[in-house]
């Protein structure tokens, strides 16, 4: 199977911001995590975790720990992302942000990367792992 | 904004005091303060999904609201998310 139901997505911080927010303009990211999380198996990795850590305080940082515990299955990966594929992405013509976020995924063997940022696709050409809007991700499930 | 609070006086086991001094201790926080957790936290396991993000979003927006960042529209939180990517990236990876 190659689904999205069976295979590890890491969940970009920007799906969680919309989510919380409850964005008029991002409704997927809302239902993806309030009414569907427990059908995703999530990895978050280092870089992620510290964009959320700068934007949730320590309490919502805590119930967000909390609540993650109901999704089919979570990884939290504490390791930076490896120098090399870091400078690879870099070379390749990635910010050095966004090729963080690749090296994390392409180390960690992650299929999907669920975010409302598009910029991924421009950026990097054949990039070792899908990206899908939280809309196409819900999609994907169904 | 100090929250109202009800004393209550509550008997355990033996056993189980035992259990929560431990961890208090282990925690290096008050009894009190650990009992109040594990009932939150009991309490919280009877909660679905959506009602465990409905309280931490409404936690959340209230305090953006409180320092006026509610309103930015989603081209600027995305702006604002890609700039402390590539802020924490560079601290990191330099």
């Amino acid at each position: 199977m190659n689904s999205i139901r069976d295979q590890v997505a890491a969940l970009d911080t920007n799906e969680f911001i919309f989510a919380l927010r409850r964005a008029a303009s991002h409704p997927a990211c809302e239902i993806l995590l309030f009414d569907r999380l427990n059908e995703f198996q999530i990895y978050i990795p280092l870089q992620i975790l510290l964009e959320l850590q700068c934007n949730l305080s320590r309490n919502e940082m805590h119930d967000l720990f909390l609540i993650l515990t109901k999704a089919k299955a979570v990884t939290w990966d504490y390791m930076p992302a490896p120098t090399a594929l870091v400078r690879q992405g870099e070379s390749r013509g990635a910010k050095k942000g966004d090729a963080v976020i690749t090296a994390h995924l392409e180390s960690a063997n992650v299929r999907y990367l669920i975010s409302e940022n598009r910029h991924f696709l421009a950026e990097l050409p054949n990039l070792p792992f899908e990206v899908l809007t939280s809309a196409e991700a819900l999609q994907g499930l169904d | 904004m100090l929250e109202q609070t009800i004393q209550v006086t509550l008997q355990l086991p033996t056993e189980i005091y035992n259990r929560v001094a431990d961890a208090a201790g282990h925690e290096q926080r008050g009894l009190e303060d650990l009992l109040g957790k594990l009932v939150i936290e009991g309490l919280d396991a009877h909660l679905t999904l959506r009602e465990l993000f409905e309280r931490l979003s409404h936690q959340y927006c209230t305090r953006l609201v409180r320092e006026h960042k509610l309103d930015q529209s989603p081209t600027e939180v995305l702006h604002d998310l890609r700039n402390l990517r590539e802020q924490i990236a560079h601290e990191l990876y330099s």
